[in-house]
């Protein structure tokens, strides 16, 4: 009995495996039930789905093969969506992303007075939900009694009010924008935390040896947050191409498709044109992108980021 | 190369002292080692050097400059951190070159500069390896070359041998000394370890609950400590300690029917500890062992041997005498077995007597030169 317990005993999951054969069962089985069912399942449907013609009532789905995909290719409002996506991910990146670093960094450095109260602010909007703070930005910036745009012409500047979500130029950035309003939380949390584990001597170093504060960010701090900043990027990646309740509140997508992303897209497409098989389709090219971008970011422009 | 002054020097926690009235001169030159345990502040001491931690009171200059609210960079310092603090992203190279960049300099002189102070910390074959591709010892290095390429007026390091083994603890400490010598600079350097600092300081400042209980020369230190604190702390094994009454001939001790005369000439010193409680320090290698036999003196004392420490080149033996605790330095020849009753004499030439209530040394070394 001591000689196969120690035999098994070698430190491996395969060792801990072979002497608890119903725990490990157990334990793998449970989880890998609940992600087939949940995840893999709707994934394999989708794919399915998107080889069909179907309007989501009918008792038969009609087999097209590749039409969706081939219409896809030559559908304008997909490439809209697409772009937009783009767009989209950018300000996600640039926006929130950089701010919530910058807000981390200086409640880490104390440049800042009271920094658990502005923790606590800056979180709050991750956990609103997106429809209250898109019916919340709707008061805020509505042309007529807007707060922000009584505020912009009481300051002298009233030259910058704009229809925010009519004008087409714009209403993407002011969407994009709202968003990051939500998640700067997001990014500031993690990278508070992961600056916490920045070793305080590499900061003190660099500050014997004369740097400044943005030196301190680009030499010392972000290259030590590689990995804090990789799943960020992740996340926000999702995000964007998640990008959905804040634009079935406030624009619909209006105007003319301007503010349609993916997301809305594969909506609009399933349940108000009833063509769920091209929805289907629409799904799974997101999901084409989206793992085609975290490959490309992991593999490419963040590699070894968890190497430590 | 810079002299450091720390005047009346006070650090504050939201109005909570924890450095008061430090007042330290380091000579020109001078390797000077700040000593004490966990929490006594020594730290604290280097970062306000160094300009990591404001100074809530007094003045600090280096050099002829106050340097008391200039930010690290002008101080003209360079600081060797415990973690050696190197950044884990940049090769050797750029580790060392790095404060020459912020500085501007021109890149051939960087690069002369590198592969001068490489050549020197034979770290020259490792110049483009990351942090984590070398050993601690190579790391230590590494930081050193950082600090050497400043060429600063003081050095400030932070237990930078701690993160070491033994042995190559040892070959550090060489090293750093035999640095020290070829550099010349002002050197403030912060240990909890008693034997680095006895063997690299030409002056160790021994710090205990925030202040400075003795600065001196090394063997100053260890031959005439201020207090008792510091004849504790300076000395392995520690220094013995025997809470005795003075009787104005003699240190007694009823209980366990203890006697032993204080010499003639210590009698003035402690004239007004009569009928009061003195702590005799005793160090380990002025015990000596009686044989079987012999006449008990008036500086001898009997103990039970509880623990026997071989150690190849000495004899540690662990001793007792009613709730009196002493551990004993005897040559290896010494063949004292585990519940052996010996009769030691103590070597009262070298014996230190403390006010049993404040733990100052009564002997005034200074007024006996």
């Amino acid at each position: 009995m001591a000689s196969s317990a120690s035999r098994f005993d070698d430190g491996t999951f395969v060792g801990f495996a072979r002497r608890h054969v119903f725990v490990t069962m157990f334990g793998v089985a449970v989880p890998l039930l609940v992600f087939a069912c949940f995840i893999g399942y709707p994934i394999v449907y989708t794919i399915y789905l998107s080889f069909f013609e179907w309007n989501g009532m009918a008792p038969q789905k009609k087999f097209v093969g590749l039409a969706n995909y081939a219409y896809l290719l030559h559908d304008k409002y997909f490439y809209i969506a697409l772009v937009n996506n783009a767009k989209w991910l950018i300000v996600s990146l640039v926006f929130p992303v950089s701010l919530g670093f910058l807000i981390a960094y200086v409640m880490k450095a104390r440049l800042v007075f009271a920094p658990s109260l502005l923790r606590t602010i800056v979180f709050f909007p991750v956990t609103m939900s997106l429809i209250a703070v898109g019916l919340m930005f709707l008061l805020i910036l509505n042309p007529v009694f807007g707060a922000f745009d009584t505020l912009l012409r009481s300051v002298g500047l009233g030259f910058l009010v704009h229809e925010w979500f009519g004008d087409y130029r714009i209403a993407l950035y002011t969407l994009a924008v709202i968003s990051g309003w939500a998640f700067t939380g997001m990014p500031m949390i993690f990278y508070f935390a992961g600056l916490g584990d920045v070793p305080k001597e590499t900061f003190d170093a660099a500050r014997i040896e004369g740097a400044g504060h943005w030196r301190m960010i680009r030499s010392v701090a972000l290259p030590q947050l590689r990995p804090v900043t990789a799943i960020i990027v992740m996340l926000t990646l999702f995000e964007s191409l998640r990008a959905f309740d804040l634009i079935a509140v406030l624009t619909k997508g209006a105007p003319f498709g301007m503010t349609n992303v993916l997301g809305y897209l594969v909506y609009m497409e399933s349940f108000w044109n009833s063509r769920f098989g091209y929805g289907a389709a629409l799904s799974v090219v997101i999901l084409v992108i989206a793992g085609s971008l975290a490959a490309v970011l992991l593999g490419k422009v963040l590699k070894g980021a968890f190497d430590v | 190369m810079a002299e450091v002054s720390l005047k009346n020097v006070e650090k504050r926690y939201a109005m909570v002292p924890v450095l008061s009235g430090l007042n330290l001169d380091i000579a020109d030159g001078e390797f000077t080692v700040l000593v004490g345990p966990s929490g006594c502040g020594k730290t604290t001491t280097l970062n306000m050097i160094a300009g990591l931690e404001s100074i809530t009171g007094g003045t600090l200059r280096i050099g002829a400059r106050d340097v008391t609210t200039l930010p690290p960079k002008d101080r003209d310092i360079a600081m060797v951190f415990q973690s050696y603090a190197l950044f884990p992203h940049m090769t050797v190279r750029d580790n060392i070159a790095f404060g020459m960049k912020i500085r501007k300099t021109p890149k051939a002189e960087i690069e002369t500069q590198i592969r001068q102070v490489a050549q020197r910390l034979r770290i020259d074959d490792l110049l483009d390896r990351l942090p984590k591709a070398l050993s601690g010892g190579q790391r230590q290095r590494v930081a050193l070359g950082r600090a050497l390429v400043r060429r600063p007026g003081v050095f400030l390091m932070d237990e930078p041998l701690s993160n070491l083994d033994a042995k190559m603890r040892i070959e550090a400490r060489s090293f750093l000394t035999k640095m020290h010598q070829e550099v010349g600079t002002t050197t403030v350097y912060v240990t909890h370890d008693q034997a680095e600092a006895m063997t690299m300081g030409s002056k160790i400042v021994v710090m205990n609950g925030g202040k400075i209980q003795q600065a001196a020369a090394p063997l100053e230190v260890y031959n005439r400590p201020a207090n008792q604190f510091v004849a504790g702390f300076i000395g392995s094994p520690a220094m013995n300690f025997l809470r005795l009454v003075y009787d104005g001939n003699a240190l007694l001790d009823q209980a366990c029917r203890l006697r032993i005369e204080v010499p003639e000439c210590r009698r003035a010193a402690l004239a007004g500890q009569q009928g009061k409680t003195v702590t005799l320090g005793v160090r380990p290698e002025h015990f000596r062992i009686l044989q079987p036999g012999a006449i008990p003196g008036s500086d001898s004392i009997a103990f039970n041997v509880d623990v026997v420490q071989h150690l190849g080149h000495e004899i540690l033996l662990d001793l007792s005498a009613g709730d009196h605790r002493c551990i004993a330095r005897l040559p290896p020849s010494d063949r004292s077995k585990l519940g052996d009753g010996r009769l030691f004499s103590i070597d009262m030439d070298h014996v230190h007597y403390f006010n049993g209530d404040s733990g100052e040394n009564l002997i005034d070394y200074a007024r006996q030169q």
